[in-house]
């Protein structure tokens, strides 16, 4: 799952793989800006059925933290 | 593609990042100020200056604060009576229509959400109507392929105030480029069509007409509806060929007297059942129909005539076929809107298989006579048309189509054919006729008399009519009613493409004196008093003079 949620937010962004890892930090990233954030959020959810609610997702600002909250899922 | 524009009354940002060439495409700043981005001269829209606007508009949002229907119409018109007051000619506009992402509350008879969706329906069809610059911009159909659940986002809506999903995003994106690609792209004419295993089932050499997949239920249904859906593009103005490898007899059979066929003989233009190979079918169905195969579409069950099709006549359009047949009749739908979709339709289109029909008669008429006889013995029938709300549309849609016998090439719009009006042009429209039935109109010659000697800005004609001297006629008819009116030269123009080469002489043959030739354009001149007689066979009877 940690690999398939990597690649997806890899995808998303159209970024070269390898750019996204699990240490990665939102706000290293300058095409991660709050649209593209949403995009992520929408597509965890249509494609991997991650549903992380509104009150999580604003507090989300690493790659870890999306992972967590797959865990806890 | 030029310039384009995606305005909402939410979010669409992420639409606009998704459409190809980015650098093409208007970036807003910010949301829900759309009129008032449209309305200023200043702001980074109007500096932008799009060549197409689309509007996606979210009903939801819209009418957000109103409580009842009467609350939500008020909102609608208001939008309506805003946006009217943005338009300008030169813009394609593409309207959305709308859906609610959350109805209403009502009880199971108030209908409510569903009533505002068609009152905003019946308001967009009045503004399509009034100008022939928008269209229609079906998000609905986005809507029911996907699903609410899957289009719209609840949290991206209270996140970011985008009402649409990442799936939903994408998916008005490639509309939006489908309809981008249409509005640039020269629809296609001719669908020439397979028989065996494209129109029914099986093959009927070998299973005969009581054998073959073509009925009323299960897979025979299927092909029933495709042709259903063919035949509905008939209608809709495409005209319809069969290129088979068949015995004649057998698969006639089938046509005339199946009873499930949906397409009989009458309903295309060209047939050709045969052993011949389908390439050299094909070029003759394009020499009987005087089309050019770059016009033509061909739909085919086997991969090998597909290829041989492709590899010798690559400008004829050869999608591939779908691998399950149930998914043949949505298949033809999709190959409409691919190739056939225009934006606007005129009565000459739903004529046009009579129209296609006939000609292929005249061909063979033609083979059979000495040339002037032959031209006399169609008993062409030339009349000029008043320039009015009708004959405009069509007008527009020579200008824009014309290829071949096209002097000048400039792609007139509505618009400009308005100004053109206000400023006194003189503009003829031909419409012509013979024994085997009505062309419509097939001509035009647009004269600029703004200068001291007027020009001949524009004159097209229809591939339908060439080759019959028609030209001579119309160019003597525009001349004399020039010098009647008390001019006493006129100029005229060659601008040539890649296209016009049939015409390039035409001006020399009318007896013109070049007066000026450089790469883009030749320039010439003619004397109206004494120019020369010209042959033409033409029977006029009801000649209206003078409009």
């Amino acid at each position: 799952m940690k690999e398939k949620i990597i690649a997806l937010i890899t995808k998303t962004l159209e970024l070269e793989a390898g750019t996204i890892t699990e240490n990665t930090k939102i706000s290293e990233i300058k095409k991660w800006d709050s649209l593209m954030h949403l995009m992520i959020l929408s597509e965890l959810q249509s494609q991997l059925g991650i549903n992380i609610p509104i009150e999580d997702a604003i507090e989300i600002d690493s790659v870890a933290d999306i992972l967590d909250f797959a865990d806890k899922e | 593609m030029g310039k384009v524009a995606i305005l909402s009354n939410v979010n669409i940002d992420m639409v606009s990042k998704l459409l190809p060439n980015q650098d093409k495409v208007f970036q807003p700043q910010g949301y829900g100020n759309a009129f008032s981005l449209l309305l200023n001269e200043n702001s980074d829209l109007a500096k932008f200056s799009a060549s197409v606007l689309f509007f996606i508009v979210d009903i939801t949002s819209l009418t957000a604060s109103a409580l009842t229907y009467e609350d939500a119409v008020s909102s609608i018109d208001e939008w309506f009576s805003d946006f009217q007051s943005c338009v300008k000619p030169k813009i394609q506009y593409f309207i959305s229509d709308v859906s609610f992402r959350k109805e209403y509350i009502e009880d199971t008879d108030d209908l409510t959400s569903s009533r505002l969706e068609a009152y905003w329906l019946d308001n967009l069809m009045a503004l399509i109507d009034k100008y022939t610059n928008i269209h229609r911009f079906s998000l609905t159909e986005d809507v029911n392929t996907m699903g609410k659940a899957s289009f719209y986002s609840e949290k991206l809506w209270y996140m970011g105030k985008i009402p649409f999903s990442s799936q939903g995003c994408r998916a008005l994106a490639d509309h939006i480029a489908l309809q981008l690609k249409i509005l640039e792209s020269t629809p296609r004419k001719v669908l020439v069509l397979d028989l065996d295993n494209t129109l029914w089932g099986g093959i009927v050499g070998e299973l005969g007409r009581n054998g073959i997949q073509l009925s009323d239920d299960k897979i025979g249904a299927l092909y029933r509806d495709a042709q259903r859906m063919i035949k509905q593009m008939q209608k809709h103005g495409v005209i319809l060929a069969v290129n088979s490898k068949n015995n004649p007899e057998d698969a006639l059979e089938v046509i005339n007297q199946h009873p499930h066929m949906v397409l009989r003989e009458d309903d295309f233009s060209s047939i050709k059942i045969n052993w011949e190979s389908k390439p050299q079918n094909m070029q003759e169905i394009a020499c009987e129909l005087n089309l050019g195969l770059d016009s033509f579409v061909f739909i085919d069950d086997m991969p090998a005539e597909r290829e041989a099709v492709r590899s010798l006549l690559p400008m004829v359009e050869v999608p591939e076929f779908p691998d399950t047949v149930e998914a043949l009749p949505e298949f033809f739908r999709q190959i409409y809107i691919k190739y056939f979709q225009k934006l606007r339709m005129t009565r000459e289109d739903t004529e046009k298989t009579r129209l296609y029909r006939e000609n292929a008669k005249r061909n063979i008429l033609e083979k059979s006579l000495d040339y002037d006889s032959f031209l006399e013995n169609l008993k062409i029938n030339i009349e000029r048309v008043p320039c009015d709300n009708t004959s405009e549309i069509r007008l527009e849609q020579l200008l824009q189509k014309t290829n071949q016998f096209n002097l000048t090439t400039k792609r007139y719009s509505h618009e400009d054919i308005m100004e053109m009006k206000q400023n006194n042009w003189c503009i003829y429209l031909f419409r012509a006729s013979d024994k085997f039935g009505d062309y419509g109109i097939i001509a035009a010659v647009l004269v600029n008399t703004a200068g001291s000697c007027p020009l001949i800005d524009s004159f097209v004609m229809s591939c339908r009519v060439m080759g019959k001297q028609v030209e001579n006629y119309l160019i003597d008819y525009v001349e004399s009613d020039l010098l009647k009116i008390g001019y006493q030269k006129l100029i005229a123009e060659y601008i040539p493409t890649a296209k016009n080469a049939p015409v390039k002489k035409l001006y020399d043959g009318l007896g013109y004196q070049r007066i000026g030739e450089e790469e883009t354009v030749i320039r010439y001149e003619i004397s109206l008093a004494d120019r020369p007689l010209r042959s033409y066979h033409i029977h006029n009877s009801s000649e209206r003079n003078s409009l």
